[in-house]
């Protein structure tokens, strides 16, 4: 005996082994990452679905069943290829080649929930830059002494969007996107779940995180340093921008100056 | 194999009526230059998309309807420029393996 599924393909009804209907949604959801921002996607999608649900229809009335079983959810994608395929051949060797050989693909800031202390803001700026998130952190603390760094902060919390998914994770650390690196990511998690679940002390993740600065960070951190620094000059132009606009509208509303509104 | 070799494969299927996605596939298949389907879904989106094939839906005796593609005009002069390429290509190859005549 075996439980069964019931999915709808192209319009018709399936009843699917559950083996089987695993394997048929691992297929389409690893498609699903293939495809993620080439061109009419959704339609490819559709297509291959339509091409699934004519697969299945036929195979059913080949050996007169009902129920789609693994061996024919394998048969079927056999036919089809692996999902890496539709990735279409001058992307397999071309650009993704040229590259990785151009050096890493331009990351995105995220805050990264994974190695946060109070967002995760720093470690996705960190991350964005290439230097050890400790580094930010202590910017963000100098700053916050005279107060600056706090509204920064708060301003960056609210505007970057966590890292929610692993190709939003995979993204943030500049990785292409690939099935591969997504599965890293996926495994890294985990082995670092377990890390933390024998070693729970976060100041011991902190010393860790200076050693490491401190032996391979260095010369990296100077380079670093001069873009972060750059990087808040502009934020911070932001910042004082809006609150002069704010010390103007105060002072237009109220008819005073009153600069303490700002600091 | 690359691209637009697989572009115009299609569109020489294509040249002799419409087809539907999988009588393109066989077709390809039939001579070898093809051994998944995969590959060949993306590309014909993007063909569409160039508007160098359309497509129309029609009814199957079983199964889900079935998308029909044809050619359009401007897939006519897609072929043509691809097919001068092509033998371009092609006698650019095969005259290296022809001994020097000097």
């Amino acid at each position: 005996m075996v439980e069964t599924r019931n999915i709808s393909l192209g319009g018709l009804l399936f009843h699917v082994e559950l083996p089987a209907y695993t394997q048929l949604k691992d297929y389409l959801s690893d498609l699903r990452q293939v495809l993620r921002g080439t061109e009419g996607k959704e339609e490819v999608l559709q297509e291959v679905e339509y091409r699934f649900a004519e697969l299945f229809t036929t195979f059913m009335e080949g050996s007169h069943r009902a129920v789609v079983t693994l061996k024919d959810v394998e048969k079927a994608c056999a036919q089809l290829g692996a999902p890496s395929e539709f990735r279409g051949p001058e992307e397999q060797d071309g650009p993704s080649a040229k590259k990785s050989a151009q050096g890493p693909k331009k990351r995105r800031l995220f805050r990264d929930p994974d190695n946060r202390v109070i967002s995760g803001l720093s470690a996705g700026i960190a991350h964005r830059i290439g230097i050890e998130p400790i580094v930010i952190r202590a910017l963000f603390i100098v700053l916050g002494i005279g107060r600056i760094g706090i509204i920064l902060y708060l301003i960056l919390w609210i505007f970057l969007p966590k890292a929610k998914s692993a190709s939003d994770r995979v993204a943030m650390k500049g990785d292409p996107v690939t099935l591969d690196a997504i599965k890293e990511t996926v495994e890294d998690q985990l082995l670092k779940a377990k890390a933390e679940f024998d070693n729970p002390k976060s100041m011991q993740r902190f010393r860790a995180g200076w050693s490491r600065f401190i032996s391979n960070q260095l010369p990296q951190f100077l380079k670093g340093l001069v873009r972060t620094l750059g990087w808040f000059a502009v934020a911070l132009a932001v910042v004082l921008f809006l609150a002069l606009g704010g010390l103007l509208i105060s002072a237009i509303v109220t008819g005073v100056w009153n600069f303490r509104f700002v600091f | 194999m690359r691209k637009g070799v697989l572009e115009l494969c299609i569109l020489r299927v294509l040249r002799q009526g419409e087809a539907y996605t999988s009588d393109i596939v066989a077709a390809l298949q039939a001579v070898d230059l093809l051994v998944v389907e995969g590959t060949v879904y993306p590309l014909l989106t993007r063909m569409k998309n160039a508007e160098t094939l359309t497509y129309r839906w029609a009814e199957s005796p079983s199964g889900p309807p079935r998308k029909y593609y044809s050619m359009t005009p401007q897939g006519e002069n897609v072929l043509e420029e691809l097919e001068a390429a092509w033998d371009q290509f092609v006698d650019s190859v095969n005259s290296l393996s022809q001994p020097n005549q000097d």
